[in-house]
């Protein structure tokens, strides 16, 4: 553990001297997450691998701004965040309705994991944005609303609000889409 | 933790970028500049020429205050003075007319 710390901590200090070696190793320690947060967000892979890279470019801009391998993450986290949902306000990449108005997914057999992994990602996708980011962070990342309100700049109440009410109508969503396909 | 909150986070695993993700990071990515030896140097003397400059406007601004201060004072007391006149000579025709 000590080592891995000292390791990440080795590999900052020397990508903010300028060692492109140690900024390489940067990005592949993160790119799953940064990838990831951009790609359950927005569902679209060459938009959310152009989005990481972006993201990637601008920590190279502002390495000298980062202190610690943690601060590291948590600013990972934050510009991924933030540019995945403001590229989706922005490029509106499909009409959004909300979920409670959302036609139920047409699905065959949920028995499957891959059909369910599916199913569910259409049924986050149907979220508003903040209540889709709120649910990528606590269940992609692992992070704690609090964690979550200080990375999306909201109140601790909005995302425990939000994470509830998201949590009831996905299940909700989820139940009926699978009694559907019993019947 | 229920089992529904398991399928989410199962679903909602990270996955690794396509194939060849941080090379096309790095190329994007220009060699990075760093401050050192003449580097450093240009900066020291860009920040004493602005301190000079600064110094210089500063004092000029000094000086052109002092001069208003000055003129001010002047004014003050020429007013001052051209009332005590009127009063001296109000003073001497009335002792002149009695």
């Amino acid at each position: 553990m000590l080592l891995t710390i000292s390791k990440a901590d080795d590999a900052l200090a020397r990508a903010k001297r300028g060692d492109q070696a140690a900024f390489a190793h940067l990005v592949r320690e993160h790119q799953a997450m940064v990838f990831s947060i951009a790609w359950h967000f927005l569902h679209d892979r060459a938009t959310a691998e152009e989005l990481a890279q972006e993201v990637f470019l601008h920590l190279y801009r502002n390495l000298m701004a980062i202190e610690t391998p943690s601060h590291l993450g948590h600013w990972l986290r934050k510009v991924a965040s933030h540019r995945s949902i403001d590229y989706s306000r922005r490029m509106r990449l499909r009409p959004r309705v909300g979920l409670d108005q959302a036609p139920e997914p047409v699905t065959r057999d949920h028995e499957a994991d891959p059909l369910l992994t599916g199913l569910l990602h259409r049924l986050i996708d149907r979220l508003p944005e903040r209540s889709r980011m709120i649910v990528v962070l606590r269940f992609q990342e692992e992070m704690e609303p609090a964690e979550i309100a200080e990375v999306l700049d909201i109140p601790l109440g909005t995302v425990k609000s939000n994470l509830h009410r998201s949590l009831a109508v996905l299940r909700g969503k989820l139940e009926r889409s699978q009694k559907g396909v019993r019947k | 933790m229920s089992h529904f909150e398991d399928q989410l986070r199962s679903a909602l695993r990270r996955k690794q970028p396509p194939a060849g993700f941080e090379d096309r990071v790095m190329s994007r990515v220009g060699p990075r500049r760093s401050l050192t030896g003449w580097r450093w140097a240009t900066a020291a003397i860009a920040a004493s020429l602005m301190l000079s400059v600064g110094g210089y406007g500063y004092r000029q601004y000094q000086g052109y205050r002092a001069k208003q201060q000055l003129m001010l004072a002047l004014e003050i007391t020429g007013s001052k003075l051209a009332l005590a006149e009127r009063r001296i000579d109000q003073l001497s025709q009335r002792s002149f007319h009695e």
